[in-house]
């Protein structure tokens, strides 16, 4: 786990809160004791790395909140249920709708860290196909990309080839790539003509837009991109 | 040569080897724990005197949910037994497992009580 991330608890029985508390010491923990409560601190917190999730709240089932976080753009955020619930039919509702484990209560707080420690485990090396240039986030297992602005984070929606090209421009921030160089990772060494490069490079920045990276051509060669940084004064 | 250990007596060694993991774990919260439990007792009474199920069945969940993680095996059962009761709306045995849930609470108190004096006199 990187740094100190927050995880987010929701959870309505004290008992319950505590045990976890316990549990996961030494770990950032956030509680909320109903959905509308966790919609709050799940806007709020922006270093989440984790959702621990009852299934009975006070105004609802946790099954909405998980299909909510799935459906959420952004690097996935792991959830798992901590539920009393012993009926299959609910266990097998929630990985269907995209949880990443399902602890039934009661639980020992030994098995509940391990658990959550595991897949804290698996997310910092899933992160590691995560690529960042500035407001710009490519996850590259998904072959999706994302752009942070003031209103949150929204999907651009790029072809395989341009998501490929922008993956080759922006894994090193200001080196030049020549066009044979793109052509031979974004194309696989298939024929095509530079033309095709310029074409496609057009494309994406006109999807990428002004304000998020800037890829400069150089006259001849091929082209380097870069953060687009915020002018001063 | 000595036989190996039976594979009941090797289950109920990592049984008691977890409950002491579990009782070690969580002992300082255990007081506070059975101090909600009497308040549950309490509401327990006066919902089951206004038929109030859904209330029973909501604080069952919770003690089901709840008993095993601070090492009281009991209190799962107990819990899960009046959730159940108060689902099928019995009164008769909802107050059954009310009365269950009075004498286990005196006798953990009670146990709770002695270890805390005995961890004082080893202290003095």
């Amino acid at each position: 786990m990187s740094g100190m991330e927050s995880i987010l608890v929701v959870e309505d029985c004290p008992d319950a809160q505590a045990q976890v508390e316990r549990a996961l010491t030494g770990l950032k923990v956030h509680f909320a004791g109903s959905l509308a409560e966790a919609r709050k601190k799940l806007e709020a917190l922006q270093d989440l790395c984790l959702v621990l999730l009852d299934l009975g709240l006070p105004d609802g089932n946790g099954f909405s909140l998980c299909s909510e976080i799935a459906a959420t753009g952004g690097p996935r955020v792991p959830v798992i249920f901590l539920t009393g619930s012993d009926d299959t039919r609910d266990l097998v509702t929630a990985f269907s709708l995209g949880a990443d484990d399902y602890i039934q209560k009661p639980f020992v707080s030994l098995e509940l860290r391990a658990r959550v420690m595991g897949r804290l485990r698996r997310r910092t090396e899933e992160h590691d196909r995560i690529l960042e240039i500035g407001p710009l986030t490519i996850d590259l297992d998904q072959m999706r990309t994302y752009l942070r602005g003031e209103d949150g984070r929204s999907e651009i929606v790029l072809t395989p080839i341009e998501h490929r090209l922008v993956h080759a421009l922006v894994e090193n921030p200001g080196r030049l790539m020549t066009r044979q160089s793109l052509i031979s990772r974004v194309w696989a060494d298939a024929i095509v003509g530079p033309r095709t490069v310029d074409t496609h490079v057009s494309n994406l920045r006109a999807k990428l837009g002004a304000d998020c990276i800037e890829i400069e051509a150089v006259r001849g060669v091929g082209y380097r991109a870069f953060e687009r940084r915020q002018e001063l004064g | 040569m000595v036989d190996p250990p039976s594979e009941d007596l090797l289950a109920q060694q990592t049984k008691d080897d977890l409950r002491r993991r579990i009782e070690a774990e969580m002992a300082d919260l255990v007081p506070g724990y059975l101090e909600n439990r009497s308040k549950d007792l309490q509401s327990l009474r006066v919902w089951a005197a206004k038929g109030d199920f859904e209330s029973i069945r909501g604080v069952g969940h919770n003690m089901k949910g709840s008993g095993r993680g601070y090492g009281f095996e009991e209190v799962t059962e107990i819990g899960g037994a009046l959730e159940g009761s108060a689902i099928a709306e019995s009164g008769s045995e909802v107050a059954q497992h009310i009365d269950q849930l009075a004498a286990f609470l005196s006798r953990a108190q009670a146990d709770c009580r002695t270890a805390h004096r005995q961890g004082e006199d080893r202290e003095s």
